[in-house]
């Protein structure tokens, strides 16, 4: 007990041994670490003699020397070795160019990552487009990355190169002295015509002939019949109070939709003077993207329009005290509304604006008319400063036609169309393009065209090289390069400029051209250096306009449109939004953007009405075969409410060649079905059923007969029930998520209740309060025409795969955002609203309490975040969702296209299989634009930040802010009194938040009122 | 033994059977070679199986995408399975846990089958939680425990997660419960064996057993205390499967009447099961005079009860529909009825309401054939009870462009059939190698109306 109790580490310390003292005093133990060295030290001790040191350091020096001489592929990859000055890997770099995918030239922004253009944007200072870009023109830079475009100079169907092309065809030309044609589509470019117009010149009998698939060329011959010069007005939608269109779909594929949506929507402000509040009437046969916006659709056959515009003709010229002659075949239409049309537009004169879309002489003639005598020209059609933005001339191809069947044809350069695809309703020019002798085509594009050709000059892409534009009169732009050249092709212009025998670099002849040319009509410039610089930046310039000097309106030119009324069942082709005319159609990611209307992916259909079915015993995907005289066509039969029951519409731009690649895209798997069959092409060639008739290329047929094959064919649907009513049988509830009113209401209306408005009594406080950001949009469905390329700016922005035509038809097409469309009305008289759906990032979210791993979750600025790589795939988020805009990444979606993944944002995670995914309100872009603004040491200002969806709307239907920002665009725009959430009732509290609708009717108009 | 005896009662075991007879006639199965007709049965449950075995490694190797779903409807055939099965392991339980607290002395015959199943049953139930997963070979992420990945934590506020702690938590009780039972007959088999490896490996299952009276009552006390703590479980399991649904926002699956309903529905289908199950166990391996048409009549009574709550709640949720002025719920009601998916919900009601009425009649309720045609039809209705929950739930929510149809793929077919064949080749492997019926309970229970051991003609 009294001994001091001693504790001892071990046996050691007890013992005191003498190793213990020493031990102690050395810092680490030494018994107790192993000597790992042992071996080598052992072999250090062994004795090396000096003669075997250097046999083996002889040795090794070699092998390292050999190694060494190895040829390694050199990979570039950042960081630079020398950087190039202002390049900081990592950041976007924007340029201005302009958008080559069609005519119209809207000015764009291409975002340039590690020295590669990923995205494209509308340019908002572009007096044009205005910030707009369509779904097209987003999705073109995939065809930059095109790995199937031709990238080496082509002879007789084998690779060559240029010194040989260019050798043989200008040897072959030098033996020809007559007979030197182009074929191009509409070309805006001035130093391409002019470049064009001297290799013309030096031969005889020769021409330059531009032609567009989708012809306009009705407009600009009428005009040269009534004015005396062949222009296309500049069409000025703004200023138009009452908008009438003949089937004019100018909001989706009408010369240039985007400056008309612009245009358009800038006349349909609901919170403005109602007076000024234009009102837009739209005649067609099919339910177009416009006639879906207008405020009054007319169901009409083309010959019924022609008896409307007739009969408007006759009752304006009444009012202005002219005759207006005889109309023939009267058709029985609705006299009292074109009364009514008349007065209105007579009381409006110089603000109103007709519009005609049916490529006939006859028709645009009347229209013309009715244009000149509401004093519409100068005001709301420009022709003094015209566009250039279609040219194309149906009389010069026909001439052209007969002269290639006359053999008087020795050389034809074809550019910029695939005439063997879309002149396939011309037999004549099939049968005799083949006597030509020479036959080059200047083109990246491996089509139909491609395969009869001697030789191919591959071009470049418009990112890829320099190029000039005058869309319309007054404003030009320039392309420039935002990549090296991928592959060895060439520019249009040097390609003919080597035609001319002196080949010059395409920014050469650009600059020389423009130094001569335009600089002079630049005003206020102080060099041309100084004028090419500031277009550079800017991508455009406005210089003096050319001031056309037109005729007088030549009345005796116009005579009432010859309309026959045919009882049988006839045929219309229209564009659609994603394909146009078929030059897109290599595109993966517009054969999977739902048409607008149909919400149909992956080809054509034969759209009839349903009365028209019932009455022939066709159910939505029976295949029916299409005969018109000789030609067939085998298609889907598609139930299209809004139609007019005598007609069937079809899609022009699809069966072409190049969509033959889509045989292996989508995942494959026991029960999966290939887009395609190897060999097929999506969808069918509707072009076989386009005919010529007075001159012009005409879209349309008559008597048509149809037959049920009997099979069953397949359609990609992303929206299968059509109304935002529930089945009649079922209840027949209206549900208000898309909600709408009339115009006069817009003031006394509040699309929240008062209920909601008080705040609903909560059981518990909120937990949260957001004290910084708080992040939000606000979606008028006012502006909203549908034109879904906010759907393809989101799939580029955020790396969304393709899935193909199966998965999209198995309801897993994965884009983020999608633009549901709801009817309403009967089968005929439909209203259409449209309403773009994404993550709504509720602060209440359903999905984020579900799921069981934490992959879902709520950040301090109010958005709904989906992690990744915590996310293990229970798809309870999903099911959970009442917007259902989760996307589950249901199979690993290839990446095998190396090229093709240059277009990725690597600022965006590519997802795995299994996971789930959502719009992030493009969350990259709000860090990007916080770190710039924290670099800058300024504070976030509104409008900084600008998701994908919202860049894209040509519309300026969306709008993202900070809804704690007192000052936010945003913020006006939730206090608006049109302002309401979806599913208020759940509490759900989403950030995003919808306007009402506003249709321009009157009270019995209104399905919905 | 008990000398108390019942002459207003029929004894619960027939035939007259002595301790010894029992032992040999439950033991029987175990001495002999496999008959054919096990052969035939095993190996069609493996193909089974395997075929399940081969669909989900296809699954787990191609991506949840050789389903049916889509961007609607997450969920379908998978996890109807696995609700299908949870309920059916209900039976089990209920048998050995509540009935034992309620001294209902005839379960004696029928639990060790039915806590097989079960277990089997659960085993069945789990695989798809797993399986349903786009990342499986990640599902280790909803176990909370401290880890190197952050450490990331789980989401508590999940239903998931419930499901995770309740299944596990029902399977680990269960298994112990069945195994507690099983000590004493492994004791019988090690007793009974010649050879000397049987001996050892059957002592070491039995862990030991002597038979003393101490190790009876530390056995009864033990079995008496997991039947409590499993009792509650029989409620639980099913109530947090039921959260899956209720806690959700999704108009047919947020409704409070989901717990009850769904445990009640579980009892059903699980009891309609263990007569599938018996019936033919009886038969082949002749055991009828151990599991009586009285047990038979029993258990149906027990189906009628709660074929009766499931009705009831079928007609309740239709009620509340109508009565809430929810335009959301209306629709979803109106939508299974007459919808789409009607032909599944009629299925459905005729299965678990209207044609499990005729048990009513006692003359049904004795007719083994007619109980067995019965208690197929009963599961195929409890089968789609959950299928109509699911997805017509799903195929049609508020917003009606989102509006879709469900179809199954080959591979989901092909994944149900195999967890069938999961489940029988398991039931038929413990048919084979554990005593099917509770030995030493039967025992316990031969005097149960008996004078001097012999059964009393009245």
């Amino acid at each position: 007990m009294g001994k001091k109790k001693k504790n001892w580490k071990g046996i050691e310390e007890r013992e005191l041994t003498p190793q213990f003292h020493k031990s102690l005093e050395s810092e680490f133990p030494e018994d107790g670490i192993p000597d790992l060295f042992k071996e080598e030290s052992e072999v250090l001790k062994s004795d090396l003699s000096r003669r075997s040191f250097l046999k083996a350091s002889g040795f090794s020096l070699t092998s390292v020397l050999l190694a060494s001489c190895i040829e390694r592929k050199v990979e570039k990859a950042i960081p630079y070795i020398i950087k190039p000055e202002a390049i900081i890997p990592g950041r976007s770099y924007w340029y201005s160019t302009t958008c080559g995918a069609c005519e119209a030239q809207c000015g764009i922004l291409t975002k340039n990552r590690d020295g590669r253009p990923i995205k494209i944007e509308g340019n908002p200072d572009h007096p044009l487009s205005k910030g707009g870009l369509c779904a097209v023109g987003q999705a073109s830079l995939l065809g930059l990355y095109d790995s199937k475009r031709i990238t080496e100079p082509q002879k007789e169907g084998s690779s060559s190169d240029w010194a040989t092309v260019d050798n043989e065809i200008n040897k072959k030309l030098d033996a020809i002295t007559e007979g030197v044609y182009f074929l191009t589509s509409t070309i805006t470019s001035p130093t391409t015509r002019n470049l064009i117009s001297g290799v013309v010149d030096k031969y005889q009998n020769s021409g330059h002939v531009e032609y567009d698939a989708v012809s306009h060329s009705s407009i600009l011959d009428s005009h040269e019949k009534v004015f005396g010069n062949r222009v296309l007005p500049h069409y000025r939608f703004d200023r138009a109070k009452t908008i009438i269109s003949f089937d004019a779909d100018f909001l989706g594929t009408w010369v240039s939709p985007v400056e008309f949506t612009k245009d358009y929507i800038s006349g349909r402000n609901a919170e403005g003077n109602p007076e000024d509040y234009s009102y837009h009437v739209q005649f067609e046969s099919r339910l177009s993207l416009t006639g879906s916006n207008s405020d009054k659709r007319i169901i009409s056959t083309k010959a019924e329009m022609g008896a409307y515009i007739n009969l408007l003709a006759e009752k304006l010229s009444h009012k202005a005290g002219l005759s207006f002659g005889n109309i023939q075949d009267k058709i029985n239409i609705d006299e009292n509304l074109v009364d009514n049309f008349a007065e209105r537009m007579w009381s409006q004169k110089g603000e109103s604006l007709v519009v005609c879309g049916i490529n006939s002489i006859e028709y645009q003639n009347v229209v013309n008319y009715i244009n000149e005598l509401l004093g519409n020209y100068g005001s709301t059609l420009d022709i003094i400063n015209p566009s250039y933005q279609t040219k194309g001339n149906d009389n010069a191809l026909a001439d052209l036609i007969s002269k290639l069947n006359e053999g008087k044809v020795n050389a034809l350069f074809i550019s910029g169309c695939n005439p063997l695809y879309s002149l396939t309703g011309r037999s004549d020019f099939m049968a005799s393009i083949n006597k030509v002798p020479l036959k080059v085509y200047i083109s990246d594009q491996n089509d139909e065209t491609a395969e009869v050709v001697n030789y191919i000059l591959p071009t470049l892409h418009f990112l890829e090289s320099w190029g000039d534009t005058e869309p319309i009169s007054g404003l030009v732009s320039l392309y420039q390069p935002t990549i090296n050249p991928i592959g060895n092709g060439r520019s249009f212009n040097e390609s003919i400029s080597a035609l001319l025998g002196n080949k010059i670099p395409n920014d050469t002849l650009i600059k020389t051209y423009w130094e001569e040319n335009i600089y002079s009509l630049a005003e206020g410039k102080t060099s041309f250096t100084h004028f090419w610089s500031q277009t550079l930046n800017d991508g455009y310039a406005v210089i003096k306009k050319s001031e056309i000097k037109n005729n007088n309106f030549d009345f005796n030119a116009v005579k009432a449109a010859n309309v026959k009324k045919s009882t049988a069942l006839g045929i219309i082709l229209y564009q659609k939004i994603s394909m146009l005319n078929g030059k897109h159609s290599y595109n993966p990611w517009l054969q999977e953007l739902p048409d607008p209307i149909s919400k149909i992916t992956w080809g054509n259909y034969a759209s009839i009405a349903p009365k028209k079915a019932e009455e022939l015993g066709i159910a939505e995907g029976d295949e029916i075969i299409l005969t018109v005289d000789d030609v067939q066509l085998k298609l889907p039969a598609q139930i299209q409410v809004g139609q007019h029951n005598d007609i069937v519409a079809i899609a022009l731009g699809y069966g072409t060649k190049s969509s033959k690649r889509f045989s292996d895209i989508g995942p494959k798997w026991l029960q999966s079905e290939p887009t395609i069959i190897k060999g097929d092409t999506v969808g069918s060639n509707s072009f076989v059923f386009t005919s010529m008739s007075n001159g012009n290329i005409t879209y349309s047929r008559d008597n048509v007969s149809i037959v049920k094959s009997g099979a069953k064919m397949k359609l990609a649907v992303t929206q299968t029930h059509h109304t935002i009513t529930v089945p009649e049988n079922l209840g027949g509830q209206v549900r208000d998520h898309a909600r709408e009113i009339l115009l006069k209401d817009v003031s006394t209306y509040h699309a929240t209740s008062i209920h909601n408005q008080n705040k609903q009594k909560e059981l518990w406080e909120d937990d949260f309060q957001y004290t910084g950001h708080h992040w939000g949009l606000a979606i008028d469905l006012n502006k909203c025409t549908g034109c879904s390329s906010c759907v393809v700016g989101c799939q580029v922005e955020n790396n969304i795969p393709v899935v193909g035509m199966d998965e999209v038809y198995r309801r897993r097409e994965m884009h983020w955002m999608r633009i549901d469309r709801y009817y309403s009305g009967d089968d005929e008289n439909v209203d259409v609203i449209y309403q773009p759906m994404m993550c709504q990032h509720c602060d209440h979210a359903s999905c984020e309490v579900v799921c069981p791993v934490l992959a879902t979750v709520h950040s301090s600025e109010g958005l709904n975040q989906q992690v990744y790589n915590r996310c293990v795939g229970t798809r309870y988020c999903a099911n959970n969702c009442a917007f259902k805009v989760r996307r589950f990444n249901w199979f690993d979606y290839a990446h095998d296209d190396q090229l093709a993944n240059m277009t990725l944002n690597p600022d965006v995670t590519i997802r795995t299989r299994g996971i789930m995914e959502k719009c992030s309100l493009c969350i990259h872009r709000i860090h990007e634009a916080k770190t710039e603004a924290k670099r800058k040491n300024v504070s976030l200002a509104d409008g900084d930040i600008v998701p994908a969806c919202m860049q894209s709307c040509s519309a300026d239907a969306i709008v993202f802010g900070d809804l704690n920002d007192p000052n936010s665009r945003i913020n006006s725009l939730t206090k608006n009194n049109r302002h309401y959430h979806l599913l208020e009732e759940m509490n759900f509290r989403p950030t995003t938040g919808y306007l009402a609708k506003v249709r321009n009717k009157t009270g019995e108009e209104s399905h919905n009122g | 033994m008990a000398n108390t005896y019942s002459i207003l009662r029929k004894p619960l075991i027939k035939g007259d059977k002595s301790l010894n007879t029992v032992t040999n006639d439950v033991l029987r199965p175990l001495d002999r070679k496999p008959t054919s007709l096990w052969w035939a049965t095993f190996l069609f449950a493996v193909s089974f199986l395997l075929l399940g075995v081969i669909a989900i490694a296809y699954q787990i190797k191609t991506g949840i995408g050789t389903w049916g779903l889509n961007k609607t409807v997450g969920w379908a055939f998978d996890i109807t399975n696995f609700v299908f099965w949870v309920g059916i392991g209900h039976a089990g339980t209920l048998i050995s846990a509540i009935l034992f607290l309620f001294r209902q002395r005839w379960r004696t015959s029928i639990n060790r089958s039915a806590e097989a199943m079960t277990l089997f049953a659960v085993m069945c139930a789990g695989l798809f939680p797993i399986i349903h997963m786009g990342r499986p070979w990640l599902f280790y992420w909803i176990i909370p425990y401290p880890n190197f990945r952050g450490p990331l934590w789980v989401n508590f506020r999940s239903p998931l997660l419930w499901d995770f702690f309740a299944i596990s938590t029902y399977f680990t009780i269960s298994a112990v419960f069945w195994y507690i039972g099983l000590l004493p007959d492994w004791a019988t088999l090690r007793d009974k064996a010649t050879s000397k490896v049987k001996k050892k490996i059957y002592g070491i299952l039995s862990f030991g057993w002597k038979g003393s009276f101490r190790a009876w009552h530390r056995y009864e006390t033990v079995y008496m205390l997991l039947a409590a703590l499993a009792a509650p479980l029989v409620l639980s399991v099913h109530t947090i499967v039921s959260m899956d649904f209720a806690t959700s926002i999704i108009p047919g699956w947020h409704t409070t009447i989901f717990p009850p309903y769904f445990v009640a529905g579980a009892v059903f289908s699980g009891f309609a099961m263990v007569l599938t199950l018996i019936i033919i166990a009886r038969k082949v391996m002749g055991y009828e005079e151990y599991i009586t048409i009285d047990h038979i009549e029993k258990m149906c009574k027990i189906i009628l009860l709660t074929g009766g709550i499931v009705g009831l709640a079928y007609g309740t949720e239709m009620f509340m529909a109508w009565y809430s002025v929810n335009t959301y719920e209306r629709f979803a009601f109106i939508n299974r009825a007459l919808g789409p998916y009607s032909w599944a919900y009629w299925i459905m009601v005729t299965c678990n309401v209207l044609l499990p009425q005729l048990l009513w009649f006692k003359k049904i309720r004795r007719n083994i054939v007619l109980i067995f045609i019965m208690s197929i039809i009963i599961n195929i209705g409890m089968w789609f009870e959950r299928f109509v929950i699911i997805v017509t739930s799903l195929h049609r929510d508020f917003i009606p462009s989102s509006w879709a149809m469900y179809q199954p793929t080959l591979i989901e077919i092909a994944t149900l059939l195999g967890s069938f064949g999961l489940f029988f080749t398991c039931f038929l492997l413990f048919a084979r190698f554990v005593p099917f019926i509770a030995i030493s309970e039967v025992k316990g229970i031969l005097s149960y109306a008996r004078k001097n051991g012999k059964e009393v003609k009245s």
